[in-house]
């Protein structure tokens, strides 16, 4: 049979993680009237990336208007980032999930075939 | 006399520092994923790519660490199409799913029973706190024992923790 690149880049100890906290982040009041401010932080140990896309969502999975300082974050492994996200007054009672998702590169050689994301809620204390 | 009370205000700021010193720690709801082993696939046929260890591949596994129970769900899709490959003309049919590999906690082997399936994506309560390895199976067969053209295949998992 004839050789066959078909590799997801072996590697048998890939060692990162992702993590967000909180799990049920409070929304406030921000210094702009009508916004509403959720503090999160973000820890990454993932060696294989670099950048994580936040997004909001709402029961449906369907994404909600935002505003952060970035939408894309670049969190260095090893790294923790805080970051804050910006929600209209109006779409809080839709807004139910909050979440961070590593941004694998195109054509990357390495090992990050796992993209992971984790998800906190904004619409109140565990359901 | 002065020389003892010069010595006595120098020890006063370093009996204070000491006092102050303190660690403080807080547990809270979190979920943590970890690329655990990432998967190679196989090619057991020139139509199929497999990641099962008996196809030649490397099934990947990640790791879900929760620190308290009961808060969060573990959302995991297998791959349904390639991110990297060469140009396909047939149809690939996907087949894949996951399930639990290893634990932490003898309670958390109740995890694959109540898992909930649909389309790609296989669901897990994390109802217990700890730590629970997830192997995901996949492999992909290329139009009707058609050989897959000669190049580089890669797929992407989703791993997802969704607070409850």
């Amino acid at each position: 049979m004839k050789l066959m690149a078909a590799a997801m880049a072996l590697s048998a100890t890939v060692a990162g993680a992702h993590e967000m906290t909180p799990a049920y982040p409070q929304l406030r009041q921000s210094s702009v009237p009508e916004i509403m401010q959720a503090d999160l932080s973000l820890f990454n140990a993932r060696d294989d990336v670099e950048y994580f896309a936040i997004s909001v969502l709402d029961a449906d999975w369907k994404p909600i208007a935002f505003a952060s300082a970035q939408r894309v974050m670049h969190v260095v492994p090893g790294g923790r980032k805080d970051f804050e996200v910006y929600i209209r007054q109006d779409d809080v009672p839709r807004v139910v999930y909050l979440c961070t998702t590593s941004m694998l590169r195109a054509g990357q050689e390495d090992n990050a075939i796992v993209s992971s994301r984790i998800c906190s809620r904004l619409d109140g204390e565990k359901a | 006399m002065k020389n003892l009370a010069i010595i006595a205000l120098a020890l006063l700021p370093q009996v204070a520092l000491a006092d102050g010193v303190q660690i403080e720690g807080n547990v809270q709801a979190k979920c943590i994923i970890r690329t655990d082993r990432t998967g190679v696939y196989g090619n057991p046929t020139p139509s199929k790519l497999s990641a099962s260890p008996a196809d030649g591949g490397v099934t990947p596994s990640i790791r879900y660490d929760v620190a308290l129970a009961g808060y969060y769900i573990a959302r995991i899709t297998h791959p349904t199409s390639f991110s990297t490959s060469p140009t396909l003309t047939d149809t690939v049919t996907w087949t894949g799913g996951s399930s639990v590999s290893n634990v932490s906690d003898p309670d958390m082997s109740a995890y694959d029973a109540d898992k909930v399936e649909y389309d790609a994506t296989t669901e897990f309560d994390l109802t217990v706190a700890g730590t629970t390895f997830f192997k995901v199976d996949s492999a992909a067969e290329y139009g009707f024992n058609k050989a897959f053209p000669a190049g580089t295949y890669r797929a992407i998992i989703q791993a997802d923790c969704i607070a409850k």
